[in-house]
């Protein structure tokens, strides 16, 4: 096995083990490359007959090419789409010209997250995290566990030995389940090449520019590259020294602000 | 592409594990710019000099009180790529070690030289070689505040390898360091000319993966049984050997089988996959796919060496959960048959009915239904099992 077979194989165990123990569940899908790649792997895992939604937390913030590419996506691949708003603070007018980032990510995506949740019911759900995207998310468990006030406790996680998850079920309000904690960010580049993965256009340069990580349009910027294909994004990911998430405001306005906001239930 | 070589740190609290990390990803230039800035700035607005152990160190009680608590995993590349595995060093945080160090290829252990070897540097040692890791280098740090004094080295050397005497585990290297100022890392030491020996970096570069096991017997536990289009799909990931069209049989039902097809041509160690049999009728999760001729042995009592890292002492009327690869059944302890300190391996004696955090044992335990197991030397994943108590993991063990 090499190394992207060794990564895939293990996200697919993962992805079936949390299926199998909680059966409920449901995948984040951001639109982004990451969650992209992880519908890719959970269609892989169920012989393109994937038994569970994909949602949506529609920020109503997102570039117009990712609703797109979401609308077209679903259909080709025949997903149960679920898309998910906090329609109170939409209506409140919750939003980046008036309130600042941590208020507009914690409402419009954290409580938009649980409210779905309330709805659905859902017991696990899938989330395309990867440990070397930030230091706090380094620190995360394959299966963890969400208290009762949505609340992730990082001081005490259960021991993840030999592939044995947690999957106990008692207080807590559902699990999050990250297949995709074990890859990098090059990882994912290099496996989206190798199987030929459908990706939005905004990853690769426009006018000079790219994005390399996709939030929401107000507090989302694209930095100076020249990547226009997938070779190109993989050269230039090997010598770049900035880090993958600097166009994306919420991690730095305050210090600890990732830390913040996961507790409360980021993703 | 080629895997990425994981290893772990492990080492006593404040022996400069985060530190070592630290000075590993800037020295082979991983760190991003940003994050150098992220770090200086915390680094001032808590009024401290730059600490590396930042970099790693992310949550906010970590870096107020100087602590890992929780392992991470950084990824860092230097000729080849690297995953490094933070253990925690402190004793209350000993699962988030495990849970680490179980993910592992290789160990770093590393050692202040000033102090010498502690309780968890032990501990932790104990705990590599249960866990069957065997590339292990040996670091001994802060070489700088004993003024890289070599008598001192060969000191706490000695008595390292005093330690490790009746231990299969034998170092590779053991090198002087001082992750502070950078020395034996990545780069040679001016400070260090007495030692000739190879740098840190230069010993990780010699380690290799964990290997795949396709040389050994054929076991696919199956993980669960999908109906697509009317046919039953068995799927799991094939923990040893190679899938093929002989006789197969699965256990412990004990139930031939033939193959009919692979879902997406994956028959190699390693792989998830998805077979179909040609009459699958009583295999669910739990069932091992092996040869028919080439069985795992199949039993309701185990002898294991057991670890025990609950807060609550395990006792023999308890009710327990044993796991190992999809297998499950209920079980309870049968007999102890000696327990010993998991860090100064001193016999504990007395109390043959229960077992407390952080201690070791050679136990019996009796499961209330017949699975499925290889020697760990052998075949790792059907070698081991972790024991679940009020849903929780709290304990790991081996069976030779």
């Amino acid at each position: 096995m090499d190394h992207l077979d060794e990564l895939e194989s293990r996200s697919i165990y993962i992805i079936r083990e949390a299926y199998r123990a909680y059966k409920h569940v449901a995948a984040l899908w951001s639109i982004g490359k990451d969650s992209t790649t992880l519908v890719w792997l959970i269609r892989k895992a169920f012989y393109n007959k994937v038994p569970f939604p994909m949602m949506h937390i529609d920020t109503t913030y997102k570039f117009p090419e990712m609703y797109r590419f979401r609308d077209q996506y679903a259909k080709e691949w025949d997903l149960k789409l679920i898309v998910a708003k906090n329609e109170e603070a939409i209506k409140k007018g919750v939003g980046y010209s008036t309130h600042d980032a941590f208020t507009c990510c914690n409402e419009l995506k954290t409580v938009a997250l649980k409210q779905a949740i309330d709805r659905y019911m859902f017991k696990a759900l899938f989330v395309g995290i990867r440990r070397d995207e930030h230091g706090i998310r380094a620190k995360e468990r394959y299966f963890s566990p969400r208290d009762g006030d949505f609340k992730w406790n990082y001081k005490d996680q259960p021991p993840e030995l030999w592939d044995q998850f947690t999957v106990k079920e008692g207080n807590q309000t559902h699990i999050r389940v990250h297949p995709l904690l074990h890859w990098t960010e090059l990882d994912i580049w290099e496996y989206i090449r190798r199987e030929g993965i459908p990706i939005n256009e905004l990853y690769f340069a426009k006018n000079g520019k790219r994005y390399r990580s996709l939030g929401c349009m107000p507090i989302t910027k694209p930095f100076e590259s020249n990547a226009q294909t997938l070779d190109e994004i993989i050269e230039e990911l090997k010598t770049t020294k900035l880090a993958e998430r600097s166009g994306r405001a919420q991690d730095k306005e305050q210090a600890y602000m990732m830390q913040k906001l996961r507790t409360l239930g980021y993703m | 592409m080629e895997r990425y070589l994981s290893f772990v740190i492990v080492g006593h609290i404040d022996h400069g594990k985060s530190t070592l990390i630290g000075r590993l990803i800037y020295d082979t230039n991983s760190l991003p710019q940003e994050r150098i800035d992220e770090v200086k700035k915390t680094c001032e607005m808590l009024g401290r000099p730059f600490e590396f152990a930042y970099v790693i160190d992310h949550l906010h009680e970590e870096r107020e009180k100087a602590m890992t608590i929780d392992t991470s995993q950084t990824f860092f590349k230097y000729k080849r790529n690297y995953v490094i595995i933070d253990a925690p060093g402190h004793k209350e945080f000993i699962k988030n070690m495990l849970t680490g160090a179980s993910m592992a290829d290789a160990a770093v252990v590393i050692i202040d030289t000033e102090v010498g070897l502690e309780e968890q540097t032990k501990r932790h040692l104990y705990l590599l070689n249960m866990l069957g890791i065997k590339q292990v280098v040996a670091v001994f740090n802060k070489m700088d505040n004993v003024k890289y004094d070599k008598q001192r080295f060969e000191k706490v050397n000695s008595d390292l390898r005093a330690f490790l005497a009746n231990f299969p585990i034998k170092p590779a290297e053991y090198i002087p360091i001082s992750a502070m100022n950078g020395d034996n890392i990545v780069k040679r030491s001016e400070n260090l000319t007495w030692y000739s020996g190879p740098t840190l970096i230069e010993t990780l570069a010699t380690f290799k993966n964990k290997s795949d096991l396709e040389e050994e017997e054929l076991r696919l536990p199956v993980q669960d049984v999908y109906t697509l289009d009317g046919e039953k799909v068995c799927v799991g990931r094939i923990e040893s050997g190679k899938l093929s069209e002989e006789h197969l049989m699965a256990v412990p039902v004990m139930k031939e089988v033939r193959l009919k097809s692979v879902k997406d041509k994956k028959v190699l160690a390693g792989q998830s996959t998805g077979v179909v049999f040609d009459n699958s009728d009583g295999i669910d999760r739990g069932q091992i796919i092996c040869k028919k001729n080439r069985l795992p042995k199949i039993t309701d009592q185990i002898t294991a060496t057991l670890f025990w890292m609950g807060e609550k002492e395990l006792a023999k009327k308890d009710k327990l959960i044993y796991k190992s690869t999809t297998q499950e059944a209920e079980c309870q302890l049968n007999e102890v048959h000696f327990k010993f300190n998991s860090s100064t391996l001193e016999p504990i004696n007395g109390d043959s009915d229960r077992i407390n955090g952080l201690e070791a044992a050679e136990v019996t335990i009796k499961l209330n239904k017949k699975i499925a197991v290889d020697s760990f030397n052998r075949i790792p994943p059907m070698g081991r099992f972790v024991l679940i108590k009020d849903g929780i993991v709290e304990g790991g063990g081996i069976i030779a």
